[in-house]
């Protein structure tokens, strides 16, 4: 049973600037937890502290109810795979898989059982002979990964293992990650700047953004409620479609005005919440999904946007369609039977009731439930 | 764990607990790190000293008056520093002229090695030629032979050619070198094949592609071997030893000796004739030791 | 036609490898050959071929003590200068590994011997070791005829030598230090390994590949050792520092035994060049990476 809190923790260099601004998060035994975010977003950093390897500058960090600020990242019982895998390059697959265990002295005959047995579970038993120079990419990603589940630590910490891999590569480890995670049952932290990836793998998905924690929550919550523009427009790809506007009133409806004149009808129970905004800017966000054919049945037959298509990729067994009005730039997942092509117009038909509201000065989901959904 | 005997566990603690915790911590931990710091810096300079020991003496040699070195008593540190002994060593020996030998001599065999060595590099990049590789083979051969191997056939070649003594005898059997050869190479390799291709759809001449184009483009190997190649021929005792008769002729290895044999009063006046032509090498050393390196290392050990 | 521009064009290279290939020519694959043929010869005075005696130079070697004792001093100097001056580099580049203020003053200061000429060096020993006045006896409170004493001399000469050698070094292992990626002291810290065990586990085996490049460089340099002997000792006590190329150099310019300086330079030449083959033949055994 391990737990890992932090609490107010903070990084900075010079007092003035931080990296990491109270960070505090509570990790659970098995949690598959993500850290992600844009570069510089100090995910890495925050990673590399609890791991010992950067110094907290304020703040504390507990592992197992025992304060670990001040514990040299020997004594932590972490294990860690590293960016560029950080394989030793003098030593074998074996000796690599090994050091962990050697280096505390266990018996050589343990040693070998636990190197054959991880090496078999990765299926890179027939490289133990070999160096990581004659590795490639992913065999040395398996070697990493290896080196790291050899000993049962507290908790297993990557950064951005597989950032270096090529994209089928990827999803391919991206599953074995997370059937590893089911197998050992122990904490994982990861560090990537890849959403899919966060959606993918975790339990817990932590969004940084400028050093601070934006949102904590299921990678579910998180998609459909985002708690304010900055995850809504980091989360989900492609990009949420974001329009800037006004609230309105239209007779008695509520509607959201778009840039371009557009009216958009606002949800009935979301009506007296917005009527307040009135006049103020807000951002209505609306995912590709959301939009749907105007010729579909049960389309939406009043709350319809047009657009000039810019570009149309095929997804297989749907278009993304690409679209410009003059004002905004959106994008919308249609089905693949639509005629229209590049520079034809294209109405669409948006569902409201999954559109996104968020105050344009604070950029704050005005409907965030935070969980109580 | 043991040296945190102030923990605190989760849950159970004050803010003022806290408090003192972190600012006890951060203490050590600052304290730990000035220790770690001092005692690195500490090592630094004993080994520095231990290093630089040798030098440092023959300075302080050069500076004390020979009554003071002539005494049984511990003299690290002249007790009346003077700096007659490099006017009289300057005085004593054409020392001057030793200076301007070794100058010429170096000098001119560092600009014609960059020559010679540019040109065959350039020839076995991007040229291609019958045999190429046999000579190339040959080239590198070469490092294999010691010069203390040839030198005696070296001697008797210069002198039925009668050119004993002279500048050219000096300089001429140093005009090119199979290491420089290699580290050009190096350096011309690492530049893409179009690059030559386009300059000669563009109408460049080789010659001129080699002025014109490659030595702006490897400067920094060129600085790196400026200054190994000088400070090598500037160092030069075997060959000059061999083939140099008369004073005028000497380089500053050869010349200092003269310092030493004239009489056994005389060993101040040496090192000031020492420490006075280390100091051109060391100059040129130490100002160009970050090009050197760059140069060094960057094409020919990692290439 | 074409054939023909083709073949001038092909010329034209040769044009570029003929400045370096003269001198090459002239003054090292003629002299080469010609010491290999002067070695089966005696000679007058003036280095002329006189009269061909076969190998009897080289037997007149192999048979000969002074020339044992000469192989066997120079091994003896080649391995302590060849373990001084690496060890030097090792230790000076280890301090210089992690910035501290001033780093750049002490690391111009361990590569500086690269720069002293082996002449100077050796007058700046000679005085140091001085058994009257020198700065050795007085700092150390002996009594030590350094250099007359035949069981010192080699190693002072060697000591000095691996002082000049060890600059270099300093450079090649602070550059092979460098080339170690961080992010595996970084991995062997989370791993639970201590200072000790990451110097012994990963960065001496990080050096080996430019440990051994520095080796071999290390061995053909202290070989080809000269100044320092001709002012420091001569040779002597006795022949106790007689290293072969101080041997040549007596044999040739004060005995005017060409040929038989000639084989001994063939015999030297035979020595580094085996040790270099034999050291890139364990190279290439040896795994790369």
């Amino acid at each position: 049973m391990s737990e890992i809190v932090l609490k107010n923790v903070c990084k900075t260099y010079d007092k003035k600037q931080y990296v990491v601004k109270d960070f505090s998060l509570t990790i659970e035994d098995g949690e598959f937890v993500i850290f992600v975010g844009p570069s510089g977003c100090g995910k890495s950093t925050t990673l590399r502290m609890i791991a010992g390897l950067e110094d907290i500058s304020s703040g504390e960090l507990w592992i197992d109810g025992q304060l670990c600020n001040y514990v040299e990242p020997q004594e932590r019982d972490l294990s860690m795979v590293f960016q560029n895998y950080a394989l030793y390059p003098n030593m074998n697959v074996y000796d690599n898989l090994a050091f962990s265990l050697q280096i505390r002295k266990i018996p050589k005959h343990e040693i070998d059982k636990k190197v054959h047995e991880t090496a078999k579970m990765l299926g890179i038993d027939h490289l133990l002979k070999r160096r990581p120079a004659q590795l490639s990419g992913g065999q040395k990603q398996r070697v990493a990964i290896g080196s790291a589940i050899m000993r049962k630590p507290k908790a297993f910490l990557m950064d951005e293992p597989l950032s270096n891999l090529d994209a089928k590569l990827r999803t391919q480890m991206r599953v074995e990650l997370a059937e590893l995670h089911k197998k050992l049952d122990t904490i994982m932290i990861y560090v990537t700047h890849d959403q899919t990836e966060a959606m993918t793998l975790g339990t817990k998905i932590v969004v940084l953004n400028g050093g601070y924690i934006q949102q904590v929550a299921r990678p579910r919550e998180i998609y459909e409620d985002p708690v304010n523009l900055f995850v809504a427009g980091f989360i989900g790809s492609p990009t949420m479609n974001f329009f800037e506007g006004t609230i309105e009133k239209d007779g008695e409806h509520t509607v959201f005005r778009a840039k371009n004149g557009t009216a958009l009808k606002v949800p009935a129970a979301r009506a007296a919440v917005l009527s307040g905004y009135a006049g103020k800017k807000v951002v209505m966000g609306i995912r590709s999904e959301d939009f749907h054919d105007v010729r579909e049945t049960g389309a939406d037959a009043e709350n319809r946007i047009r657009g000039r298509v810019t570009a149309r990729e095929l997804l297989g067994a749907e278009s993304m369609y690409w679209l410009e009005n003059g004002a905004d730039e959106f994008a919308a997942k249609l089905p693949v039977t639509l005629s229209e092509r590049v520079g034809d117009s294209l109405e669409v038909a948006a569902d409201m009731s999954r559109a996104h509201f968020f105050d344009g000065e604070t950029e704050n989901n005005i409907f965030y439930a935070g969980g109580q959904q | 764990m043991a040296d945190y005997t102030v923990s605190i566990s989760q849950n159970e603690y004050t803010a003022a607990q806290l408090e003192q915790l972190h600012t006890q911590m951060n203490a050590r931990a600052l304290r730990r790190r000035r220790i770690r710091q001092t005692v690195l810096v500490a090592l630094n300079i004993v080994m520095a000293l231990f290093m630089l020991f040798p030098l440092l003496y023959a300075v302080s040699v050069s500076i004390m008056p020979s009554s003071e070195l002539f005494t049984m008593d511990m003299n690290l540190i002249p007790q009346n520093p003077t700096f007659e002994n490099y006017v009289r060593a300057l005085t004593q020996v054409p020392l001057g002229r030793f200076i301007l030998n070794s100058f010429l001599v170096a000098g001119t065999i560092t600009i014609g090695q960059i020559i010679t060595c540019s040109l065959a590099a350039f020839a076995f990049a991007f040229l291609n030629f019958k045999g190429k590789n046999v000579l190339f083979m040959l080239v590198m051969a070469t490092m294999m032979v010691p010069g203390e191997a040839t030198i005696i056939s070296n001697y008797l070649t210069v002198s039925s050619l009668g050119i004993l003594d002279t500048y050219i005898v000096l300089i001429l059997p140093y005009l090119t070198s199979a290491m420089g050869i290699f580290l050009f190479r190096q350096f011309y390799l690492s530049f893409p094949m179009s690059l030559y291709e386009s300059a000669k759809l563009d109408g460049c001449s080789n010659l001129r592609f080699v002025v014109k184009i490659l030595i702006p483009l490897t400067k920094s190997a060129i600085g790196a071997m400026a200054i190994y190649t000088f400070i090598n021929s500037w160092n030069m005792y075997m060959w000059p030893l061999l083939v140099t008769g008369s004073a005028e002729m000497r380089t500053v290895q050869i010349g200092i000796s003269m310092l030493e044999s004239v009489d056994a009063q005389s060993i101040t006046l040496m090192m000031a004739g020492v420490v006075t032509i280390i100091i051109p090498s060391m100059v040129i050393f130490v100002v160009g030791q970050k090009q050197l390196i760059r140069g060094m290392f960057s094409g020919a050990v990692k290439g | 036609m074409k054939t023909w521009t083709e073949k001038l064009k092909g010329a034209g290279a040769y044009a570029y490898l003929i400045p370096c290939f003269a001198v090459f020519g002239l003054f090292l694959f003629y002299p080469f050959v010609k010491t290999i043929y002067l070695s089966f010869y005696k000679t007058d005075k003036l280095g002329q071929a006189k009269l061909f005696v076969g190998a009897e130079n080289y037997m007149d070697l192999l048979t000969s003590e002074s020339f044992y004792n000469s192989i066997v001093v120079t091994l003896i100097f080649v391995v302590i200068v060849v373990i001084g001056s690496m060890l030097l580099g090792l230790i000076t580049a280890v301090l210089c590994s992690k910035a501290f203020p001033g780093i750049r003053a002490f690391s111009t200061s361990y590569a500086l011997p690269m720069a002293i000429a082996s002449s100077g060096a050796a007058m700046i020993f000679k005085i140091i070791l001085n058994p009257t006045i020198g700065i050795l006896n007085k700092l150390l409170n002996l009594d030590i005829n350094w250099i007359s004493d035949p069981k010192y001399a080699l190693i002072c000469v060697a000591v000095l030598t691996a002082w000049l050698n060890s600059g270099i070094n300093f450079l090649y292992f602070s550059a092979g230090l460098g080339n170690i990626d961080d992010s595996i002291y970084e991995r062997a810290s989370v791993d639970g390994a201590n200072a000790v065990q990451k110097f012994f586990r990963l960065t001496l085996p990080g050096l080996s590949p430019i440990m051994f490049y520095t080796l071999v460089v290390n061995i053909i340099q202290a070989f080809q050792s000269f100044g320092q002997v001709k002012i420091l000792t001569q040779g002597g006590p006795g022949e106790s520092t007689n290293l072969i190329v101080y041997s040549i150099y007596r044999d040739a310019f004060f005995n005017y035994r060409f040929g038989s300086a000639a084989a001994q330079s063939v015999i030297l030449f035979l020595i580094i060049m085996a040790l270099t083959l034999v050291m890139f033949k364990i190279e290439n055994k040896g795994v790369k990476y």
